[in-house]
């Protein structure tokens, strides 16, 4: 039986965030849904029940307790909201791999974010890449293990159905 | 978060604020409910867990789908199996949450950055090691040597905290007596206070 990680997703009500809940709930991870806008999350919780058969899906309030409790976190809400959220998980995801969902490559987002998490596997993800761009440039990181972590969830999630 | 961890620690080897704080950089904190597993059977054991919170035990399954408690773990303990952590081979063990528990947890390659980087780590785990092969010697000799009702007086002595927070059945598969035997043990003791 293989072990059962947990995922955070930070920004679960949001358009990107709630899409990556429905797909990662059909796969072998316990999620844990965060939101500022917590009210729209019971609604996301039961279009996953009656997608998924056994669906292993808990909102949480906080989002320094959503990532404690979590292996993986995925931050998907806007560049705006990131700083302060990002400073209250920052003491609970040392030596975690830690997905930021970018709209399109920031120059500095992995630089800044590597201030804020120093201790933590980053890795940036592009939704939408400018003309040209090969899709190598999607993902970003600072930690080759946290890279293989992203590439791997976002390849079990088919990722580019859900852009 | 890191209280009980260097409060522990420091009861072994002094590390300054320097230390405290690099060691702090190698420790993932992870937060279990009850019933969830750290470990399971087949997989290799990728942490060594320091317990800040709750307790785990270890354990293994029969044939028959029996469990058999192998070790337990409350605040201020560590737990693993070690040998899987150290060697890279497939656990036999299982290990879950009795309680919802707050951990700290290395992986075997910051365990062996921090011993390069902390050397006074590398004392207190060797102290730590020494503890265990003494722990493990006296429950072997424990064991094949004592009496059901020696066992279970010498494991509430020393351990009395366990008695107060593992369920009897645990306790009784930990000693590898029945329940109904523990029960019994624990009967005629009352009645010669």
């Amino acid at each position: 039986m293989a072990f059962k990680q947990t995922i955070a997703i930070i920004g679960a009500a949001g358009r990107y965030g709630a899409a990556f809940a429905k797909a990662l709930s059909t796969g072998p991870y316990r999620l844990l849904l965060m939101d500022p806008k917590q009210g729209a999350l019971p609604a996301i919780q039961a279009e996953i029940s009656q997608s998924c058969s056994h669906p292993d899906v808990e909102a949480v309030s906080c989002c320094k307790e959503a990532s404690w409790e979590a292996d993986i976190i995925l931050f998907t809400l806007p560049f705006s909201e990131r700083d302060h959220l990002v400073a209250k998980m920052q003491e609970v995801v040392t030596r975690k791999t830690v997905l930021f969902l970018l709209e399109k490559p920031e120059e500095n987002a992995l630089a800044v974010l590597k201030q804020q998490l120093p201790h933590s596997g980053i890795v940036t993800v592009a939704l939408y890449l400018p003309a040209g761009t090969g899709n190598n440039e999607r993902i970003s990181g600072n930690d080759a293990e946290a890279i293989n972590t992203a590439r791997a969830l976002l390849h079990d999630i088919h990722f580019n159905s859900i852009i | 978060m890191f209280k009980l961890f260097f409060t522990h620690i420091n009861q072994k080897v002094s590390l300054t604020a320097a230390e405290q704080n690099e060691v702090k950089t190698y420790f993932t904190p992870k937060k279990l409910r009850r019933k969830q597993y750290l470990l399971q059977e087949g997989e290799v054991c990728r942490y060594l867990a320091f317990v800040e919170k709750g307790v785990l035990r270890s354990y293994n399954v029969d044939a028959k789908g029996g469990e058999h408690m192998i070790h337990f773990a409350l605040e201020g303990w560590w737990m693993a199996d070690t040998y899987s952590f150290l060697s890279g081979e497939p656990s036999n063990y299982n290990i879950d949450a009795i309680e919802d528990a707050e951990l700290l947890m290395i992986t075997l390659e910051g365990f062996e950055q921090m011993m390069v980087q902390v050397p006074r780590m590398e004392r207190y785990f060797r102290i730590l090691f020494q503890n265990n092969i003494i722990s493990k010697e006296r429950r072997l000799i424990s064991s094949i040597s004592y009496s059901a009702e020696e066992k279970y007086i010498r494991l509430a002595e020393s351990n009395p905290q366990l008695m107060q927070r593992i369920p009897l059945h645990l306790i009784a598969s930990y000693l590898g007596i029945t329940p109904e035997t523990l029960s019994r043990i624990r009967k005629h003791l009352s009645q010669k206070k």
